[in-house]
């Protein structure tokens, strides 16, 4: 006799009748089946009723569903597909806008953009003015003069900027590209020799080449750059940068940094 | 584009499908209105779900899913209620005679092979509805069991032991509906011949 009883027989009857149940199943029913008159005649009774049910299943195959049925199901498909079409405008105007924005303001960030000014580019251009001689595109002793002509050069207004107060003389303008970056400067020359200040529209970071001096915020000094004095600053969204061999020459920038901060 | 192109695919699956829906859908309600409401209400939530239905699967026993839950959803809610349907109302009438009776059996097997579609359908609607339901799905929409527990959301062991247990309640309300039959024959019989004597 099988471990099950007839009661779990007789509900697993109709599974075994239909051939759902596993292969262990099947012959665990089957030899309590054999053994067990009772469970054997509802076996019997089993398989007659499914019999019958298979005969009603043919029976009651025939109707055919009214064709309005599909036709207001297509009438419901239509106007699900019209949502979702105009769920996919929606989507699509909404994509549009976000991308538009990231575009517009990728952009406006890339105008806006506050880039390092180009210390070394300048450093180099020093030495090598110091080294071969100091020469101007354009000379002129006239402080306006120079500011529009470098203005025009870098498309933005460039304040005037002389020295006289802290002895120094203008000598002339210059326009290079350094790095592909378009940079102004103006050459002037003192009793202790030549300073630059250097001028670079919308580069007004300064690197980590520099370090802040204790005279103020926005003077430093470059790192291992021997004989060479550096003193940066930004203002209207322009950088500045005089350059001097001597230290001596930060009053010249102290001077040079009072006249950009004008309004 | 691609709205177009999974309606059509849907289309293409979905019509051959409407009549046995229909068809499973009268078994369960037993009445026409409820069974086409039902059918469309399968057909729309189908295709509101069609991208959830995973290709190569059965969808005649996935659309089976979803029309057995709607039905259970107005039954449980009570918003409606299964009534008998005759043969003449679902489609061209049975006769008792193409299936006549085979010899050298018992006379209940007889009676089981003899019986009718009607009597078995107005069995069908009598025994317990959670009976009725998993008899339906499996031997009149044959689903195995395991696609009737999903349908109806109940444990596989539950649909073996409802499917038997409805079985026999099918039988025995056959037997007990015959026995009635006869009886209301032999009265009938008697009191004819009570009227002669008179």
């Amino acid at each position: 006799m099988s471990t099950l009883s007839c009661n779990e027989i007789l509900d697993s009857l109709a599974a075994y009748t239909d051939g759902q149940v596993s292969l262990d199943e099947r012959v665990e029913i089957k030899s309590h089946i054999l053994q067990c008159e009772a469970c054997s005649k509802a076996y019997t009774q089993q398989n007659e009723m499914k019999k019958a049910m298979v005969r009603l299943r043919v029976k009651t195959s025939k109707p055919n569903p009214p064709a309005r049925i599909l036709h207001e199901a297509r009438r419901a498909w239509n106007i699900q597909d019209g949502s979702v079409l105009k769920r996919y405008k929606v989507q699509f105007a909404l994509a549009s806008a976000v991308a538009s924005i990231s575009v517009f303001g990728g952009a406006w960030a890339y105008l806006e953009r506050n880039q390092d000014f180009p210390t070394a580019q300048v450093i180099t251009n020093f030495r090598t003015a110091m080294n071969n001689g100091v020469s101007c595109d354009y000379y002129t002793q006239n402080a306006d003069t120079a500011a529009k002509w470098i203005s025009k050069k870098l498309n933005t207004r460039v304040p005037p900027v002389e020295l006289s107060l802290s002895g120094g003389k203008l000598i002339g303008a210059n326009v290079n590209y350094l790095q592909h970056l378009k940079v102004g400067s103006l050459v002037f020359k003192t009793n202790s020799g030549n300073v630059i200040l250097y001028i670079a529209y919308d580069h007004t970071k300064f690197n980590d080449m520099l370090h802040v001096t204790e005279d103020g915020n926005d003077f430093m000094e470059p790192q291992h750059e021997p004989g060479l004095q550096f003193y940066g600053w930004n203002s209207h969204r322009i950088g500045y940068a005089l350059l001097s061999q001597q230290s001596s020459n930060q009053e010249c920038a102290l001077d040079a940094e009072r006249q950009t901060l004008l309004p | 584009m691609l709205i177009n192109r999974q309606r059509r695919q849907f289309e293409r699956l979905i019509v051959p499908m409407t009549k046995p829906l229909y068809i499973a859908a009268l078994r369960l309600c037993r009445q026409h209105d409820w069974a086409e409401d039902l059918v469309q209400d399968t057909l729309i939530r189908a295709y509101e779900r069609f991208n959830l239905f995973q290709p190569g699967t059965n969808f005649r026993a996935w659309l089976l899913t979803i029309l057995t839950r709607l039905y259970l959803n107005d039954y449980v809610r009570g918003k409606r209620r299964p009534l008998s349907i005759s043969y003449e109302e679902m489609g061209p009438s049975g006769n008792a005679m193409e299936f006549a009776a085979p010899t050298g059996e018992n006379p209940e097997s007889v009676l089981i092979s003899a019986v009718i579609e009607e009597d078995l359908q107005a069995a069908l609607d009598s025994i317990q509805e959670d009976f009725t339901q998993a008899l339906i799905l499996v031997d009149l929409e044959e689903l195995s069991y395991q696609e009737a527990a999903e349908a109806l959301s109940i444990p596989v062991g539950t649909v073996r032991s409802r499917v038997s247990r409805g079985r026999t309640q099918l039988r025995q309300h056959l037997m007990k509906a015959r026995d009635n039959a006869m009886k209301a024959e032999i009265g009938g019989q008697d009191t004819v011949e009570h009227t002669k004597l008179q």
